[in-house]
């Protein structure tokens, strides 16, 4: 009857499963960076994170057309998180590519420290690189970063400042 | 097909190939589960931020099932789950394309590999090889279960 019960599929699929969540939940409960069980979404940007250029706290949040547009405005440095092709075959007007990332943080570094505000941008609604650049730059120590969820198609759309 | 389930050394060759390659698979999935769960949520295909329990669990599916094939232990078992997870790649790959997503797959094998048709016939290949594996004839070096 054991033997019966081991030799079946639905007791060795279990095993591999089981083992897998206890293993996968205690390696993240022990590790110096756990993550949460689940990712919360970008929270917008409140208007106490849109007062000042220079960050009191660190902030990283999402910000939306009109707002990148005023950041635009105000000389606030783009990054564009798209690869390189795309970046060359138009881009928002003076956003910096992202394409070498250590060249990428000593200018920015160098031109305006780590405590004023960045955009980071890609295509839009479903790409992840904006997203992704910003949690590298915050890693790097910058601490106001803001994503641009619309990104390239909706500036585009909208009719604003390119380059190419 | 036949020929090939019946034979020892094709079977134990695919159960090598395809335990080494989940088990390599995992390896950077494990070590930085972060960035794995960025990687599964570019697919947009996982509700209410679950795709961080998605990280956590499956890297350690692939290991674990990997170390099965590999070693035989439970390959039956094993080989049901490569099969489910190559399936799910194959349907989230392919989705990522129909909606014409240009996103890193987040396959573990390749820094930067991009979602594309070349990784749906990649995973297809390996489909069927577990599925061979599935379908043996005999339970050679297998260590669990026990049979006979």
């Amino acid at each position: 009857m054991k033997r019966i019960f081991i030799q079946s599929s639905l007791f060795q699929v279990l095993f591999f499963l089981i083992i897998s969540v206890v293993i996968g939940f205690g390696s993240n409960w022990l590790r110096d960076d756990p993550i949460p069980l689940f990712a919360g979404k970008l929270k917008i940007a409140a208007p106490d994170d849109l007062l000042s250029d220079i960050a009191t706290e660190p902030v990283l949040r999402a910000i939306g057309l009109d707002q990148a547009r005023k950041f635009h405005n105000e000389d606030v440095v783009f990054v564009d998180a798209r690869d390189l092709e795309y970046y060359e075959k138009g881009h928002i007007l003076g956003a910096w590519n992202s394409n070498d990332f250590m060249e990428l943080i000593f200018r920015l570094d160098s031109l305006q420290g780590k405590d004023r505000s960045i955009v980071t941008y890609c295509d839009g609604d479903d790409c992840g690189s904006s997203e992704d650049i910003a949690y590298d730059l915050q890693n790097e120590g910058f601490t106001k970063i803001f994503v641009f969820v619309g990104g390239w198609s909706e500036w585009q759309q909208a009719g604003y400042s390119i380059e190419k | 097909m036949r020929f090939i389930t019946q034979s020892s050394i094709f079977i134990i060759s695919f159960r090598l190939i395809i335990g080494g390659i989940l088990v390599f698979a995992s390896l950077d999935k494990i070590s930085a589960p972060g960035e794995f769960a960025q990687d599964i949520a570019h697919y947009h295909m996982l509700p209410l931020g679950t795709e961080n329990l998605l990280a956590l669990i499956l890297p350690w599916l692939e290991l674990t099932v990997g170390v099965g094939l590999i070693l035989g232990i439970f390959i039956t078992g094993a080989s049901i789950l490569s099969m489910a997870m190559m399936g799910m790649f194959i349907i989230a790959i392919g989705s990522a394309i129909l909606r014409g997503y240009n996103i890193e797959c987040g396959c573990g094998l390749k820094e930067g590999e991009m979602v594309g048709v070349g990784k749906i016939i990649e995973n297809s290949i390996y489909f069927l090889l577990v599925w061979l594996i599935y379908k043996r004839s005999g339970n050679w070096f297998e260590i669990l279960p026990k049979v006979g």
